[in-house]
């Protein structure tokens, strides 16, 4: 069975569904068994769904419609 | 050859018959190309609406705030409009804008004095020893943390903590989990390989989940 440093190292290749067939078996296997890395699996999971969730920031209007301005007049010949 | 909307794909330019009367918002990215260089207004007026947010974002996402982020934007779509005639179409538009704004970024982090408010990322990392098992200071996890994952104050922690990040981690992060990029564009857009940007990806999530841990553990003081 993988030892937990493994489990640890491929963390972020199995949250994104990156490793080969046989090894996300047996990462499946270990955490069903170790409950450690198991919680290490569902939080770092549920931050990275909060982190995706709340990706973007509004640009005031009024910086949108500068750049714009600023644009046009360079584009202007 | 690709032709998706949102320029995901290569940006070989096309040659097909763009006149006035064609809408830009239904050419490609690599379509939009010559029109740029052109300096079609409408083709620019495409290209924000595509990418104005984007860059925002990004560039919120790096700076730590809003006044440089909107420097980072203007001066990201300025340079677009600047340096479009020397775009070959190597890498995707988009991957070159994401290297424009991402630049733009670093060069505002470095002009500051010092980011002191960057941790030590190896601090954050889990220890083990040489038979494979964790040697950490405070069990690794903790009832109240899946409580706190649930619970609205950690959106503006984990920005802080994000914002926390060593600049090299950050981008990766920001472009990658933040920002939805795929690895290889953020590899293309930062001049690293994959496996580069896999690792630091690796090492910020670790971060992240720590910082977390740690939280919940010192009662909410870190």
């Amino acid at each position: 069975m993988l030892d937990c440093k493994h489990v640890v190292d491929e963390l972020s290749n199995y949250l994104d569904d990156e490793v080969a067939a046989a090894l996300r078996q047996e990462i499946g296997a270990h955490l069903g068994e170790c409950r450690t890395c198991r919680a290490l699996y569902d939080s770092t999971r549920r931050i990275l769904r909060i982190v995706t969730d709340s990706r973007s920031f509004d640009i005031p209007e009024e910086v949108s419609e500068r750049i714009v301005q600023r644009l046009m007049k360079k584009i202007e010949p | 050859m690709e032709t998706d909307a949102m320029g995901t794909g290569r940006t070989a330019e096309l040659p097909l018959p763009v006149g006035r009367s064609v809408p830009r918002s239904a050419l490609s990215d690599a379509q939009l190309v010559p029109l740029l260089k052109a300096a079609d207004e409408a083709a620019y007026e495409e290209l924000l609406r595509r990418y104005e947010t984007k860059i925002f974002s990004l560039a919120r996402g790096l700076t730590r705030n809003d006044t440089d982020a909107q420097d980072v934007l203007q001066e990201a779509c300025l340079s677009v409009f600047k340096h479009i005639k020397s775009f070959k179409g190597q890498s995707s538009l988009s991957t070159w804008i994401y290297r424009i704004t991402a630049n733009a970024a670093l060069m505002r982090l470095r002009g500051r004095k010092k980011d002191e408010r960057s941790v030590p990322i190896d601090d954050y990392l889990p220890q083990f020893d040489d038979t494979g098992h964790r040697v950490a200071a405070l069990p690794d996890w903790h009832p109240a943390v899946d409580e706190m994952l649930l619970n609205k104050e950690l959106g503006g922690l984990l920005r802080r903590w994000i914002s926390e990040l060593e600049p090299d981690y950050r981008l990766v992060f920001v472009m990658r989990d933040q920002e939805g990029l795929s690895n290889e564009e953020v590899a293309a857009a930062l001049n690293l390989s994959v496996p580069a940007v896999k690792s630091r990806l690796h090492r910020a999530r670790l971060y992240l989940r720590e910082r977390a841990k740690r939280y919940v553990y010192g009662g909410g003081g870190d």
